[in-house]
C-alpha cells in the first residue's frame, strides 16, 4: 500500500474491450475490484481502473517485476479483449496514491469522452483517471479548502 | 423519430435559464415523456417529496463573478453539492448534470457525487435521447433498491438501543461471550437479545441477518461507540 517507489517506477496504461455480457459486467467488475484491491496492495502496485460498460482503461504503476507479472496476468484474462497499450515506461515518481476504481458505470457522456480521449492519446486518459482517483474536495482537510465535511 | 417507448416516464428539469429550460422541456415532450421544469434548485427541493421517480436534469451554471470577487475562491466549486442535495432526498432519482463547456473535473465531480450521466448545454436532441434512455434503463433497479432500504430501515427502528448494540457485535463477528463482556451484561441476556433481533427483523439465520445489517448500514455506526 505504501507508495514508496525508489528510483524506478514502471508504469503501464492500456485500454481494452469488455468481453463480459452487460448483465454480468457489474458483478464481474465488483469482484475484480475487490480482488485487485488486495493483490495490488500486496505487490506495491498503484493505479486506477475505469469501466464504461464497453471499455476498460487502466493505469498501473510500481516495481518492474511486480508490474510485469501483473501485466501478463491481466493480458491472459478472458474477461477482456483487444488490449491496447497506450503508454508504458519509467516514471520519476508515482502518479497515483494507491489503487482505486475510478469509475464503473454506463454514463453515455463518459463513454464518449473516453472514445475521444483514446483518439487523443495517453495524456488525456491519464488526466481523466487521475481526476477520478483524486480524493473528493472536502473529504481531506488541509488541501487549501475550508469547507467542513 | 426514436421515441422512448414507455408511457408515464417523467423528467424533472432545473435550469435558471428560461429559454434553455423551455427548449429542453419541448425536446423532452417531443420524445413522449412527461416533463416538470423548475427554475431553481429550491423549487425542486420543495417538490421532491411527492414527485414521481424519474430522471432529473440539473443545469450547472457558473454564477457570474461579482466585479471585486477574489478569482481563486470559485476554482473548486462544482456540481457535486447540487447532485448530493437531490440524492439525499430521493436516492433513487437518476440525476443527470448539464453544463456549458464542462471541464473534466466538473464531469468527474458530478459522477462521483452520484450523477448517472452528463450533458453539454445547450442540449441537443441527439445527445439527450441516449442519456435519457440510460437513465430510465437503470431507474427500476434504483427504485427497487430504495424500497428495500426503506423497508429494512423501518425494521431496524423496531430494535431497542441495546438490541442494536448486540446486533453490531454479532455482525462484527464477536462471540456471545465477547458481546456480553463489552456490554457488561450476561451471556444469557445476549442470547435473549439475539433471539428477539431475529424475530423482529424476520430473519431465520445468521447469514441473512448479517447481509441485512451490512445492507442497512448498521455496521457504519461502528462498534466502539457501544
Ligand atoms: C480489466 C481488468 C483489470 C484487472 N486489473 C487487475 C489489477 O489491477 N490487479 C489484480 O490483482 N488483478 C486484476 N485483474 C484480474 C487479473 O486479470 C486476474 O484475474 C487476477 O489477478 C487473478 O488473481 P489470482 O492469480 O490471485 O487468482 C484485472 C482483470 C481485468 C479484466
Amino acid at each position: 500500500m505504501r507508495p514508496k517507489g525508489g528510483a524506478t517506477v514502471q508504469h503501464w496504461l492500456y485500454a481494452s474491450n469488455c468481453a463480459v455480457a452487460p448483465a454480468w459486467a457489474g458483478p464481474t467488475v465488483e469482484a475484480l475490484v475487490a480482488h485487485a484491491a488486495l493483490r495490488n496492495a500486496e505487490c506495491g502496485l498503484s493505479g486506477a481502473l475505469l469501466f464504461t460498460g464497453q471499455h476498460f482503461i487502466q493505469a498501473l504503476e510500481g516495481p518492474a517485476t511486480a508490474l510485469a507479472q501483473m501485466r501478463s496476468t491481466i493480458c491472459d484474462d478472458v474477461r477482456h479483449t483487444h488490449i491496447m497499450t497506450l503508454a508504458e515506461g519509467t516514471l520519476p515518481h508515482r502518479r497515483f496514491d494507491g489503487w482505486a476504481l475510478a469509475y464503473a458505470g454506463a454514463s453515455v457522456y463518459l463513454a464518449d469522452q473516453v472514445r475521444t480521449a483514446m483518439a487523443d492519446g495517453a495524456p488525456a486518459l491519464l488526466s481523466l483517471l487521475q481526476a477520478f482517483a483524486r480524493p473528493l474536495p472536502g473529504a481531506n482537510p488541509g488541501c487549501g479548502q475550508h469547507r467542513a465535511t | 423519430m426514436g421515441e422512448i417507448n414507455v408511457a408515464q416516464r417523467t423528467v424533472h428539469i432545473v435550469d435558471s435559464d428560461a429559454l434553455h429550460r423551455r427548449d429542453l422541456a419541448q425536446l423532452i415532450r417531443q420524445q413522449g415523456l412527461d416533463c416538470h421544469p423548475f427554475a431553481a434548485s429550491a423549487d425542486l427541493a420543495d417538490a421532491l417529496g411527492y414527485l414521481p421517480a424519474g430522471c432529473v436534469l440539473l443545469a450547472w451554471r457558473t454564477p457570474q463573478p461579482p466585479a471585486q470577487a477574489t478569482p481563486i475562491a470559485g476554482e473548486e466549486e462544482g456540481p457535486g453539492p447540487m447532485v448530493r442535495a437531490v440524492l439525499s432526498q430521493r436516492p433513487e432519482m437518476a440525476v443527470i448534470v448539464m453544463a456549458v463547456s464542462p471541464t473534466i473535473p466538473q464531469v468527474v465531480q458530478a459522477l462521483r457525487a452520484g450523477a448517472v450521466d452528463f450533458l453539454e448545454m445547450p442540449v441537443q436532441a441527439d445527445a439527450l435521447r441516449p442519456v435519457l434512455e440510460h437513465g430510465f434503463s437503470i431507474l427500476p433497479a434504483r427504485v427497487a433498491q430504495q424500497q428495500r432500504v426503506g423497508q429494512a430501515t423501518a425494521l431496524t427502528t423496531q430494535l431497542t438501543p441495546r438490541e442494536q448494540e448486540v446486533l453490531r457485535g454479532v455482525v462484527a463477528g464477536l462471540t456471545n461471550r465477547a458481546i456480553a463482556e463489552r456490554l457488561r451484561i450476561g451471556v444469557r441476556t445476549v442470547e435473549m437479545h439475539r433471539g428477539n433481533i431475529m424475530q423482529k427483523l424476520q430473519m431465520d439465520n445468521l447469514a441473512a441477518l448479517i447481509r441485512f445489517a451490512v445492507f442497512t448500514g448498521v455496521l457504519d455506526q461502528g462498534l466502539d461507540a457501544a
